[in-house]
Protein backbone atom coordinates (compact mmCIF):
# COMPACT_ATOMS: atom_id res chain seq x y z
CA UNK A 1 0.00 0.00 0.00
CA UNK A 2 1.47 3.43 -0.82
CA UNK A 3 0.65 6.24 1.40
CA UNK A 4 1.16 9.59 0.92
CA UNK A 5 2.91 11.59 3.45
CA UNK A 6 1.83 15.66 3.46
CA UNK A 7 3.69 17.90 5.94
CA UNK A 8 2.39 21.27 7.53
CA UNK A 9 5.46 23.80 7.20
CA UNK A 10 5.89 22.39 10.50
CA UNK A 11 6.52 27.08 12.30
CA UNK A 12 5.76 25.71 15.61
CA UNK A 13 5.23 22.02 16.36
CA UNK A 14 4.22 20.32 19.32
CA UNK A 15 5.94 17.23 18.14
CA UNK A 16 8.62 15.40 15.92
CA UNK A 17 6.73 14.99 12.79
CA UNK A 18 9.76 13.48 11.13
CA UNK A 19 10.68 11.02 13.73
CA UNK A 20 6.47 10.51 14.19
CA UNK A 21 6.82 9.33 10.59
CA UNK A 22 9.77 7.13 10.84
CA UNK A 23 8.26 5.52 13.50
CA UNK A 24 4.90 4.42 11.74
CA UNK A 25 7.02 3.28 9.15
CA UNK A 26 8.90 1.24 11.26
CA UNK A 27 5.81 -0.26 12.77
CA UNK A 28 3.63 -1.16 9.78
CA UNK A 29 6.77 -3.14 8.04
CA UNK A 30 7.63 -3.48 4.26
CA UNK A 31 3.99 -3.92 3.01
CA UNK A 32 3.19 -0.16 3.49
CA UNK A 33 5.14 2.39 1.68
CA UNK A 34 5.53 5.92 3.22
CA UNK A 35 6.24 8.52 0.67
CA UNK A 36 6.41 12.36 0.74
CA UNK A 37 3.02 13.21 -1.11
CA UNK A 38 3.10 14.63 -4.81
CA UNK A 39 0.67 17.31 -6.24
CA UNK A 40 -1.19 15.09 -8.81
CA UNK A 41 -0.23 11.91 -7.57
CA UNK A 42 -2.85 9.73 -5.99
CA UNK A 43 -2.49 7.70 -3.16
CA UNK A 44 -3.54 5.01 -1.37
CA UNK A 45 -3.87 6.88 1.82
CA UNK A 46 -2.65 10.30 2.63
CA UNK A 47 -1.34 11.11 6.43
CA UNK A 48 -1.41 14.56 6.66
CA UNK A 49 1.35 15.43 9.36
CA UNK A 50 0.45 18.65 11.19
CA UNK A 51 2.28 20.30 13.82
CA UNK A 52 -0.07 21.06 15.81
CA UNK A 53 -4.18 20.96 16.55
CA UNK A 54 -4.35 23.78 13.65
CA UNK A 55 -2.99 21.42 10.98
CA UNK A 56 -3.01 23.58 8.26
CA UNK A 57 -1.39 21.41 5.43
CA UNK A 58 -2.49 22.28 2.01
CA UNK A 59 -3.48 18.65 0.47
CA UNK A 60 -6.05 19.47 -1.49
CA UNK A 61 -3.87 18.87 -4.88
CA UNK A 62 -3.07 15.24 -3.53
CA UNK A 63 -5.81 12.52 -4.17
CA UNK A 64 -6.23 9.22 -1.96
CA UNK A 65 -8.01 5.99 -2.70
CA UNK A 66 -8.94 5.48 0.41
CA UNK A 67 -9.07 7.90 2.80
CA UNK A 68 -6.30 11.01 4.75
CA UNK A 69 -5.82 10.98 8.65
CA UNK A 70 -4.41 14.35 9.77
CA UNK A 71 -2.29 14.12 12.37
CA UNK A 72 -2.54 16.56 14.66
CA UNK A 73 -0.47 15.61 17.91
CA UNK A 74 2.21 12.50 19.19
CA UNK A 75 -0.93 11.30 21.11
CA UNK A 76 -2.62 9.99 17.47
CA UNK A 77 -0.13 7.63 17.17
CA UNK A 78 -2.32 4.24 17.58
CA UNK A 79 -5.21 5.81 15.78
CA UNK A 80 -3.49 6.43 12.85
CA UNK A 81 -1.57 2.41 13.14
CA UNK A 82 -5.41 1.44 13.37
CA UNK A 83 -6.50 3.80 10.54
CA UNK A 84 -3.98 2.09 8.02
CA UNK A 85 -3.92 -1.52 8.84
CA UNK A 86 -7.77 -1.31 8.90
CA UNK A 87 -7.28 -0.15 5.60
CA UNK A 88 -4.75 -3.02 4.75
CA UNK A 89 -6.72 -5.54 5.71
CA UNK B 1 13.80 27.80 -12.68
CA UNK B 2 10.79 28.39 -10.55
CA UNK B 3 12.61 27.07 -7.33
CA UNK B 4 16.38 27.89 -7.39
CA UNK B 5 18.47 26.17 -4.83
CA UNK B 6 20.66 27.58 -2.58
CA UNK B 7 23.70 26.83 -4.84
CA UNK B 8 21.93 28.12 -7.55
CA UNK B 9 21.10 31.44 -5.14
CA UNK B 10 24.63 31.39 -4.57
CA UNK B 11 25.89 31.27 -8.19
CA UNK B 12 23.47 33.59 -9.60
CA UNK B 13 24.77 36.30 -6.92
CA UNK B 14 28.60 35.69 -8.25
CA UNK B 15 27.37 36.43 -11.65
CA UNK B 16 26.62 40.13 -10.09
CA UNK B 17 28.71 43.20 -10.27
CA UNK B 18 27.92 44.42 -7.08
CA UNK B 19 29.74 47.47 -5.62
CA UNK B 20 29.91 47.03 -2.18
CA UNK B 21 33.21 49.25 0.26
CA UNK B 22 33.82 47.94 3.72
CA UNK B 23 36.40 49.22 6.15
CA UNK B 24 37.23 51.94 3.41
CA UNK B 25 37.82 49.35 0.43
CA UNK B 26 35.73 47.87 -2.48
CA UNK B 27 35.11 44.38 -1.63
CA UNK B 28 36.08 42.16 -4.60
CA UNK B 29 34.31 38.84 -4.05
CA UNK B 30 31.56 39.85 -1.44
CA UNK B 31 29.38 36.12 -1.53
CA UNK B 32 33.12 34.70 0.06
CA UNK B 33 33.87 37.34 2.67
CA UNK B 34 33.72 36.41 5.86
CA UNK B 35 31.94 39.28 7.37
CA UNK B 36 28.96 39.09 4.51
CA UNK B 37 28.83 35.40 3.64
CA UNK B 38 26.91 34.93 6.84
CA UNK B 39 24.08 36.72 5.65
CA UNK B 40 23.94 35.12 2.42
CA UNK B 41 23.48 31.72 4.27
CA UNK B 42 20.46 33.33 5.73
CA UNK B 43 18.86 33.80 2.73
CA UNK B 44 20.00 30.68 0.80
CA UNK B 45 17.99 28.91 3.62
CA UNK B 46 14.88 30.66 2.06
CA UNK B 47 15.74 28.78 -0.98
CA UNK B 48 16.66 25.14 0.40
CA UNK B 49 13.74 24.89 2.43
CA UNK B 50 11.42 25.82 -0.32
CA UNK B 51 12.84 22.01 -1.55
CA UNK B 52 12.41 20.04 1.13
CA UNK B 53 8.68 18.27 1.84
CA UNK B 54 8.66 18.84 5.70
CA UNK B 55 8.68 23.07 5.07
CA UNK B 56 7.32 23.34 1.29
CA UNK B 57 3.72 23.71 2.37
CA UNK B 58 4.76 27.26 4.17
CA UNK B 59 7.76 28.04 2.04
CA UNK B 60 5.87 27.75 -1.83
CA UNK B 61 2.74 29.01 -2.81
CA UNK B 62 0.91 28.84 -6.63
CA UNK B 63 1.35 32.22 -8.37
CA UNK B 64 -2.39 34.19 -8.85
CA UNK B 65 -0.06 35.65 -12.28
CA UNK B 66 0.89 32.56 -14.01
CA UNK B 67 -0.33 29.83 -12.00
CA UNK B 68 3.45 28.48 -11.43
CA UNK B 69 4.39 27.13 -8.23
CA UNK B 70 6.94 30.02 -6.62
CA UNK B 71 8.58 30.40 -3.81
CA UNK B 72 6.42 32.32 -0.59
CA UNK B 73 8.82 35.12 -0.71
CA UNK B 74 7.55 36.00 -3.69
CA UNK B 75 3.92 35.57 -3.72
CA UNK B 76 1.03 37.96 -3.42
CA UNK B 77 -1.32 36.87 -0.93
CA UNK B 78 -4.78 35.72 -2.02
CA UNK B 79 -6.59 35.20 1.57
CA UNK B 80 -6.13 35.35 4.69
CA UNK B 81 -4.74 31.40 4.91
CA UNK B 82 -1.71 32.89 2.83
CA UNK B 83 -1.59 35.97 5.57
CA UNK B 84 -1.04 33.16 7.98
CA UNK B 85 1.39 31.18 6.17
CA UNK B 86 3.25 33.82 5.39
CA UNK B 87 3.84 34.40 9.52
CA UNK B 88 4.35 30.70 9.81
CA UNK B 89 7.14 30.78 7.24
CA UNK B 90 9.19 33.61 8.90
CA UNK B 91 9.11 31.62 12.24
CA UNK B 92 10.02 28.37 10.91
CA UNK B 93 12.79 30.80 8.81
CA UNK B 94 13.74 32.33 12.02
CA UNK B 95 14.24 29.24 13.62
CA UNK B 96 16.57 27.95 11.16
CA UNK B 97 18.85 30.69 11.34
CA UNK B 98 18.69 32.58 14.51
CA UNK B 99 19.21 35.74 12.35
CA UNK B 100 17.55 38.00 10.53
CA UNK B 101 16.91 36.60 6.82
CA UNK B 102 16.25 39.45 5.10
CA UNK B 103 13.95 38.28 2.36
CA UNK B 104 10.60 39.74 3.63
CA UNK B 105 10.98 43.08 2.99
CA UNK B 106 10.88 42.21 -0.82
CA UNK B 107 7.59 40.20 -0.14
CA UNK B 108 6.02 42.61 1.69
CA UNK B 109 7.03 45.76 -0.85
CA UNK B 110 5.47 43.35 -4.15
CA UNK B 111 1.91 43.50 -2.04
CA UNK B 112 2.06 46.84 -1.50
CA UNK B 113 3.16 48.31 -5.17
CA UNK B 114 0.48 45.66 -6.24
CA UNK B 115 -2.30 46.98 -4.96
CA UNK B 116 -1.15 50.37 -4.81
CA UNK B 117 -0.27 50.40 -8.23
CA UNK B 118 -4.19 49.43 -9.46
CA UNK B 119 -5.60 52.72 -7.28
CA UNK B 120 -2.91 54.84 -8.89
CA UNK B 121 -4.02 53.63 -12.38
CA UNK B 122 -7.47 54.18 -11.91
CA UNK B 123 -6.98 57.60 -10.60
CA UNK B 124 -4.61 58.65 -13.41
CA UNK B 125 -5.30 56.31 -16.13
CA UNK B 126 -1.51 55.66 -15.29
CA UNK B 127 0.26 51.86 -16.32
CA UNK B 128 2.17 51.27 -13.41
CA UNK B 129 0.22 48.32 -12.33
CA UNK B 130 0.82 46.42 -15.77
CA UNK B 131 4.62 47.49 -15.38
CA UNK B 132 4.40 45.99 -12.19
CA UNK B 133 2.91 43.21 -12.80
CA UNK B 134 5.31 42.20 -15.50
CA UNK B 135 8.07 42.51 -13.21
CA UNK B 136 6.93 40.45 -10.68
CA UNK B 137 6.20 37.84 -12.91
CA UNK B 138 9.92 38.24 -14.06
CA UNK B 139 10.85 38.04 -10.38
CA UNK B 140 8.82 34.80 -9.50
CA UNK B 141 9.68 33.11 -13.21
CA UNK B 142 13.75 33.53 -11.95
CA UNK B 143 13.02 32.79 -8.02
CA UNK B 144 14.65 36.26 -7.11
CA UNK B 145 15.80 38.19 -3.94
CA UNK B 146 14.53 41.76 -3.93
CA UNK B 147 15.10 44.79 -1.71
CA UNK B 148 12.22 46.38 -0.76
CA UNK B 149 13.62 49.69 0.04
CA UNK B 150 12.32 52.08 1.73
CA UNK B 151 13.73 54.28 4.48
CA UNK B 152 15.66 57.28 3.15
CA UNK B 153 18.18 59.30 5.35
CA UNK B 154 15.66 61.64 5.78
CA UNK B 155 18.34 64.87 7.12
CA UNK B 156 16.29 67.49 9.20
CA UNK B 157 13.28 65.25 10.65
CA UNK B 158 11.10 68.39 11.03
CA UNK B 159 11.32 69.50 7.40
CA UNK B 160 9.60 67.66 4.03
CA UNK B 161 11.82 66.44 1.38
CA UNK B 162 11.85 69.80 -0.81
CA UNK B 163 12.30 71.65 2.21
CA UNK B 164 16.09 70.14 3.40
CA UNK B 165 19.06 72.16 2.69
CA UNK B 166 20.68 68.89 0.75
CA UNK B 167 18.14 67.84 -1.51
CA UNK B 168 19.60 64.54 -2.12
CA UNK B 169 18.60 63.38 1.69
CA UNK B 170 15.23 61.80 -0.09
CA UNK B 171 15.72 59.95 -2.89
CA UNK B 172 14.41 62.04 -5.90
CA UNK B 173 14.25 61.88 -9.53
CA UNK B 174 16.71 64.45 -11.40
CA UNK B 175 15.75 63.77 -14.67
CA UNK B 176 12.85 62.91 -17.17
CA UNK B 177 13.52 61.90 -20.13
CA UNK B 178 11.25 60.27 -22.92
CA UNK B 179 12.27 56.56 -21.81
CA UNK B 180 12.54 57.21 -18.00
CA UNK B 181 13.68 58.75 -15.32
CA UNK B 182 17.10 59.62 -13.54
CA UNK B 183 17.46 59.24 -9.99
CA UNK B 184 19.66 60.33 -6.79
CA UNK B 185 19.73 59.80 -3.12
CA UNK B 186 19.69 56.86 -0.88
CA UNK B 187 18.24 54.36 1.27
CA UNK B 188 19.70 53.63 4.77
CA UNK B 189 19.67 50.79 7.16
CA UNK B 190 19.14 48.47 4.15
CA UNK B 191 18.65 44.70 5.00
CA UNK B 192 20.09 41.98 2.61
CA UNK B 193 20.94 44.93 -0.27
CA UNK B 194 23.82 43.39 -0.99
CA UNK B 195 22.29 39.34 -1.33
CA UNK B 196 19.29 40.93 -3.19
CA UNK B 197 19.07 40.72 -7.32
CA UNK B 198 17.36 44.12 -7.30
CA UNK B 199 15.82 46.74 -5.72
CA UNK B 200 12.38 47.75 -5.44
CA UNK B 201 12.61 51.81 -3.68
CA UNK B 202 9.31 53.07 -2.44
CA UNK B 203 9.55 56.73 -1.23
CA UNK B 204 10.15 56.56 2.74
CA UNK B 205 6.56 58.53 3.32
CA UNK B 206 3.37 60.15 2.36
CA UNK B 207 3.74 63.58 0.33
CA UNK B 208 2.49 66.88 -0.04
CA UNK B 209 2.27 69.04 -3.37
CA UNK B 210 5.75 70.26 -3.30
CA UNK B 211 7.27 67.09 -2.95
CA UNK B 212 6.50 65.93 -7.17
CA UNK B 213 9.95 64.48 -7.44
CA UNK B 214 10.30 62.72 -4.04
CA UNK B 215 7.43 60.56 -4.62
CA UNK B 216 8.49 57.80 -6.91
CA UNK B 217 9.10 54.39 -6.80
CA UNK B 218 10.90 51.59 -9.50
CA UNK B 219 12.70 48.74 -9.53
CA UNK B 220 16.58 48.08 -10.93
CA UNK B 221 18.81 45.30 -10.96
CA UNK B 222 21.35 45.26 -7.75
CA UNK B 223 24.67 45.77 -9.72
CA UNK B 224 22.95 48.84 -12.19
CA UNK B 225 25.24 51.51 -13.34
CA UNK B 226 25.65 54.03 -10.64
CA UNK B 227 24.58 52.32 -7.73
CA UNK B 228 26.74 50.75 -4.54
CA UNK B 229 26.77 50.42 -1.06
CA UNK B 230 28.85 50.98 2.36
CA UNK B 231 28.14 47.87 4.66
CA UNK B 232 27.03 48.58 8.24
CA UNK B 233 29.04 47.61 11.16
CA UNK B 234 27.68 45.35 13.63
CA UNK B 235 28.92 44.91 17.19
CA UNK B 236 31.80 41.95 16.96
CA UNK B 237 31.67 41.91 13.59
CA UNK B 238 35.69 41.45 13.01
CA UNK B 239 35.35 38.01 15.42
CA UNK B 240 34.19 36.67 11.50
CA UNK B 241 38.01 37.69 10.45
CA UNK B 242 39.95 35.98 13.21
CA UNK B 243 41.52 32.46 11.83
CA UNK B 244 39.61 29.48 12.45
CA UNK B 245 36.94 31.37 14.00
CA UNK B 246 34.35 29.07 15.65
CA UNK B 247 32.70 28.98 19.13
CA UNK B 248 33.29 32.52 19.64
CA UNK B 249 31.25 33.42 16.76
CA UNK B 250 28.01 32.01 18.42
CA UNK B 251 26.16 31.46 15.27
CA UNK B 252 29.02 30.81 12.66
CA UNK B 253 27.18 29.91 9.85
CA UNK B 254 24.15 32.58 9.60
CA UNK B 255 23.90 36.29 10.03
CA UNK B 256 22.15 39.49 9.10
CA UNK B 257 23.56 42.45 6.66
CA UNK B 258 22.55 45.99 6.73
CA UNK B 259 24.28 48.60 4.07
CA UNK B 260 23.87 52.46 2.91
CA UNK B 261 22.43 51.75 -0.74
CA UNK B 262 24.02 55.40 -2.97
CA UNK B 263 22.03 56.05 -6.35
CA UNK B 264 24.08 58.18 -8.10
CA UNK B 265 22.05 59.31 -11.12
CA UNK B 266 20.89 56.17 -11.53
CA UNK B 267 18.65 55.61 -14.75
CA UNK B 268 15.47 53.51 -14.60
CA UNK B 269 13.81 52.72 -17.78
CA UNK B 270 10.22 53.63 -18.12
CA UNK B 271 8.92 50.23 -17.81
CA UNK B 272 10.25 49.40 -14.09
CA UNK B 273 8.18 52.89 -13.17
CA UNK B 274 5.37 52.38 -10.80
CA UNK B 275 5.27 55.94 -9.28
CA UNK B 276 6.08 59.12 -11.03
CA UNK B 277 5.25 62.55 -9.20
CA UNK B 278 1.71 61.21 -7.73
CA UNK B 279 2.57 62.81 -4.36
CA UNK B 280 -1.08 61.61 -2.80
CA UNK B 281 -0.36 57.85 -3.47
CA UNK B 282 2.94 58.08 -1.52
CA UNK B 283 1.13 57.84 1.33
CA UNK B 284 -0.51 54.85 0.91
CA UNK B 285 2.20 52.88 -0.57
CA UNK B 286 4.37 53.53 2.51
CA UNK B 287 1.11 52.87 5.53
CA UNK B 288 0.57 49.23 3.08
CA UNK B 289 4.16 48.04 3.28
CA UNK B 290 4.54 49.30 6.69
CA UNK B 291 1.29 47.33 7.62
CA UNK B 292 2.73 43.94 6.07
CA UNK B 293 5.98 44.54 7.24
CA UNK B 294 4.92 44.89 10.95
CA UNK B 295 2.88 41.73 10.32
CA UNK B 296 6.14 40.21 9.50
CA UNK B 297 7.64 41.26 12.93
CA UNK B 298 5.21 38.85 14.27
CA UNK B 299 6.70 35.60 12.69
CA UNK B 300 10.55 36.24 12.33
CA UNK B 301 11.57 37.20 15.47
CA UNK B 302 8.83 35.05 17.14
CA UNK B 303 11.44 32.10 15.13
CA UNK B 304 14.11 34.02 16.57
CA UNK B 305 13.08 33.72 20.22
CA UNK B 306 12.09 30.29 20.10
CA UNK B 307 15.97 29.73 19.35
CA UNK B 308 16.84 32.41 21.84
CA UNK B 309 14.60 30.73 24.89
CA UNK B 310 15.95 27.13 23.60
CA UNK B 311 19.48 28.70 24.14
CA UNK B 312 18.70 30.01 28.19
CA UNK B 313 17.19 26.41 28.97
CA UNK B 314 20.21 24.82 27.58
CA UNK B 315 22.58 27.16 29.17
CA UNK B 316 20.41 26.24 32.71
CA UNK B 317 21.28 22.58 31.69
CA UNK B 318 25.01 22.88 31.99
CA UNK B 319 24.66 24.86 34.56
CA UNK B 320 23.09 22.78 36.77
CA UNK B 321 20.59 25.44 37.16
CA UNK B 322 17.78 23.76 35.15
CA UNK B 323 15.57 22.87 38.40
CA UNK B 324 15.54 25.88 40.17
CA UNK B 325 11.83 27.49 40.57
CA UNK B 326 12.84 30.70 39.31
CA UNK B 327 14.62 29.64 35.88
CA UNK B 328 11.58 27.24 35.15
CA UNK B 329 9.41 30.93 35.65
CA UNK B 330 11.86 32.72 33.67
CA UNK B 331 11.49 30.39 30.37
CA UNK B 332 7.51 30.03 30.74
CA UNK B 333 7.54 34.12 31.09
CA UNK B 334 9.71 34.04 27.88
CA UNK B 335 7.72 32.09 25.90
CA UNK B 336 4.50 33.89 26.87
CA UNK B 337 5.98 36.93 25.95
CA UNK B 338 7.01 35.19 22.52
CA UNK B 339 3.90 33.54 21.62
CA UNK B 340 1.83 37.14 22.46
CA UNK B 341 3.91 38.32 19.64
CA UNK B 342 3.10 35.05 17.39
CA UNK B 343 -0.93 35.85 18.34
CA UNK B 344 -0.67 39.49 17.40
CA UNK B 345 1.36 38.13 13.98
CA UNK B 346 -1.26 35.51 13.57
CA UNK B 347 -4.37 37.80 14.39
CA UNK B 348 -3.49 40.89 12.06
CA UNK B 349 -3.43 38.07 9.48
CA UNK B 350 -6.44 36.50 10.03
CA UNK B 351 -8.72 39.76 10.28
CA UNK B 352 -6.84 40.55 6.49
CA UNK B 353 -9.16 41.91 3.77
CA UNK B 354 -8.97 41.93 0.21
CA UNK B 355 -7.47 45.18 -1.95
CA UNK B 356 -9.26 46.74 -4.88
CA UNK B 357 -6.49 44.70 -6.77
CA UNK B 358 -7.43 41.66 -5.49
CA UNK B 359 -4.67 40.97 -3.10
CA UNK B 360 -4.83 40.94 0.58
CA UNK B 361 -3.55 43.30 3.59
CA UNK B 362 -3.60 42.75 6.80
CA UNK B 363 -5.94 44.31 9.75
CA UNK B 364 -3.54 47.64 9.88
CA UNK B 365 -4.36 47.92 13.68
CA UNK B 366 -3.95 44.73 14.89
CA UNK B 367 -0.60 45.01 12.61
CA UNK B 368 0.50 48.15 14.34
CA UNK B 369 -0.18 46.51 17.86
CA UNK B 370 2.01 43.54 16.94
CA UNK B 371 5.02 45.26 16.26
CA UNK B 372 4.64 48.00 19.17
CA UNK B 373 5.26 44.74 21.25
CA UNK B 374 7.75 43.52 19.57
CA UNK B 375 9.82 47.09 20.02
CA UNK B 376 9.03 45.64 23.98
CA UNK B 377 9.53 41.84 24.29
CA UNK B 378 12.23 40.91 23.08
CA UNK B 379 14.23 42.71 24.83
CA UNK B 380 12.51 41.37 28.14
CA UNK B 381 13.55 38.45 26.89
CA UNK B 382 16.81 39.37 26.43
CA UNK B 383 17.51 40.59 29.90
CA UNK B 384 16.02 36.94 30.69
CA UNK B 385 18.08 34.58 28.81
CA UNK B 386 21.12 37.01 30.09
CA UNK B 387 19.82 36.35 33.82
CA UNK B 388 19.44 32.55 33.03
CA UNK B 389 22.69 32.18 31.12
CA UNK B 390 24.70 34.19 34.03
CA UNK B 391 27.73 36.29 33.51
CA UNK B 392 30.15 34.04 32.11
CA UNK B 393 28.85 34.57 28.62
CA UNK B 394 30.45 38.19 28.72
CA UNK B 395 33.62 37.01 30.79
CA UNK B 396 35.00 33.69 29.21
CA UNK B 397 38.20 34.14 27.73
CA UNK B 398 38.26 32.82 23.67
CA UNK B 399 38.32 29.83 21.94
CA UNK B 400 42.21 30.54 21.45
CA UNK B 401 42.64 30.50 25.59
CA UNK B 402 41.04 27.17 25.37
CA UNK B 403 42.98 25.73 22.76
CA UNK B 404 46.01 26.62 24.39
CA UNK B 405 48.27 23.83 25.47
CA UNK B 406 48.98 25.89 28.84
CA UNK B 407 45.62 27.40 28.89
CA UNK B 408 43.87 25.12 27.85
CA UNK B 409 43.37 22.19 30.54
CA UNK B 410 42.80 25.28 33.24
CA UNK B 411 39.81 26.67 31.08
CA UNK B 412 38.58 23.60 30.99
CA UNK B 413 38.89 22.75 34.48
CA UNK B 414 36.94 26.19 35.97
CA UNK B 415 34.48 26.46 33.54
CA UNK B 416 33.23 23.15 33.93
CA UNK B 417 29.53 23.14 34.95
CA UNK B 418 27.65 20.00 34.98
CA UNK B 419 29.75 17.04 34.94
CA UNK B 420 28.46 14.92 32.20
CA UNK B 421 28.53 18.03 29.46
CA UNK B 422 31.72 19.03 27.62
CA UNK B 423 33.18 22.45 28.38
CA UNK B 424 33.24 23.33 24.76
CA UNK B 425 29.62 22.64 25.02
CA UNK B 426 28.68 25.30 27.64
CA UNK B 427 30.85 27.40 25.74
CA UNK B 428 29.00 27.22 22.76
CA UNK B 429 26.04 27.74 23.61
CA UNK B 430 26.77 30.71 26.02
CA UNK B 431 28.20 32.65 23.61
CA UNK B 432 25.03 31.82 21.03
CA UNK B 433 22.83 33.81 23.91
CA UNK B 434 26.18 36.03 23.64
CA UNK B 435 26.11 36.56 19.92
CA UNK B 436 21.93 36.89 19.94
CA UNK B 437 21.54 39.47 22.61
CA UNK B 438 24.88 42.09 22.04
CA UNK B 439 26.88 40.42 19.07
CA UNK B 440 25.93 40.64 15.50
CA UNK B 441 22.65 39.28 15.56
CA UNK B 442 21.45 41.59 18.47
CA UNK B 443 21.25 44.31 15.50
CA UNK B 444 18.25 42.08 13.83
CA UNK B 445 16.78 40.63 17.43
CA UNK B 446 17.15 43.97 19.86
CA UNK B 447 17.64 47.15 17.60
CA UNK B 448 15.86 45.84 14.46
CA UNK B 449 13.06 45.11 16.70
CA UNK B 450 12.91 48.61 18.25
CA UNK B 451 12.83 50.70 14.76
CA UNK B 452 12.97 48.08 11.83
CA UNK B 453 9.37 48.73 10.16
CA UNK B 454 9.08 51.91 11.82
CA UNK B 455 10.08 53.41 14.92
CA UNK B 456 7.67 52.84 18.25
CA UNK B 457 6.09 56.22 17.94
CA UNK B 458 5.03 55.83 13.82
CA UNK B 459 2.64 52.54 15.00
CA UNK B 460 1.06 54.89 18.18
CA UNK B 461 0.46 57.44 15.56
CA UNK B 462 -0.90 54.30 13.62
CA UNK B 463 -2.65 53.23 16.98
CA UNK B 464 -3.95 56.48 17.80
CA UNK B 465 -5.98 56.62 14.02
CA UNK B 466 -7.33 53.19 13.86
CA UNK B 467 -7.88 52.79 17.75
CA UNK B 468 -11.50 54.69 17.71
CA UNK B 469 -11.46 56.61 20.91
CA UNK B 470 -14.66 57.81 19.65
CA UNK B 471 -16.46 54.70 19.90
CA UNK B 472 -14.97 53.79 23.09
CA UNK B 473 -15.85 57.08 24.96
CA UNK B 474 -19.54 56.08 23.35
CA UNK B 475 -19.58 52.59 24.87
CA UNK B 476 -18.72 54.03 28.38
CA UNK B 477 -20.98 56.46 28.43
CA UNK B 478 -23.75 54.30 27.52
CA UNK B 479 -22.99 51.77 30.51
CA UNK B 480 -22.85 54.63 32.79
CA UNK B 481 -25.90 55.95 31.70
CA UNK B 482 -25.19 59.22 30.82
CA UNK B 483 -27.26 60.69 28.05
CA UNK B 484 -25.56 63.61 26.58
CA UNK B 485 -29.43 64.93 24.80
CA UNK B 486 -31.18 65.06 28.68
CA UNK B 487 -28.20 66.67 30.07
CA UNK B 488 -28.86 69.37 27.42
CA UNK B 489 -32.62 69.30 28.30
CA UNK B 490 -31.88 69.39 32.10
CA UNK B 491 -28.95 72.75 31.48
CA UNK B 492 -31.29 74.74 28.78
CA UNK B 493 -34.49 73.99 31.90
CA UNK B 494 -32.13 75.64 34.54
CA UNK B 495 -31.39 78.69 32.15
CA UNK B 496 -35.07 79.34 31.86
CA UNK B 497 -35.52 79.34 35.31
Amino acid sequence: MRIGVKYCGGCNPRYERKAFVDKVSKNLGEMYDLVVAKEGEIYDFILVMGGCMNCCANFKHVETRRGVFCVKSAADYEKVLNAITKIGE
Amino acid sequence: MALMTKEQYLDSLRKLNVKVYMFGELVENFVDHPIIRPSINAVGMTYDLAHDPQYEDLMTATSNLTGEKVNRFTHLHQNTDDLRKKVKMLRLLGQKTATCFQRCVGMDSFNAVYSTTFEIDQAHGTKYHENFKKYLEYVQANDLTVDGAMTDPKGNRGLAPSKQADPDLFLRIVEQREDGIVVRGAKAHQTGSINSHEHLIMPTMAMREGDESYAVSFAIPTDAEGIFMIYGRQSCDTRKLEEDADVDLGNKEFGGQEALVVFDDVFIPNDRIFLNGEVEFAGMLVERFAGYHRQSYGGCKVGVGDVLIGAAAVAADFNGAAKATHVKDKLIEMTHLNETLYCCGIACSAEGYPTEAGNYQIDLLLANICKQNVTRFPYEITRLAEDIAGGLMVTMPSEKDFKHPKLGPICEKYFKGVDDVPTEHRMRILRLVENMTLGTAAVGYRTESMHGAGSPQAQRIMIARQGNLAHKKELAKKIARIDEASIAQREAAAAKK
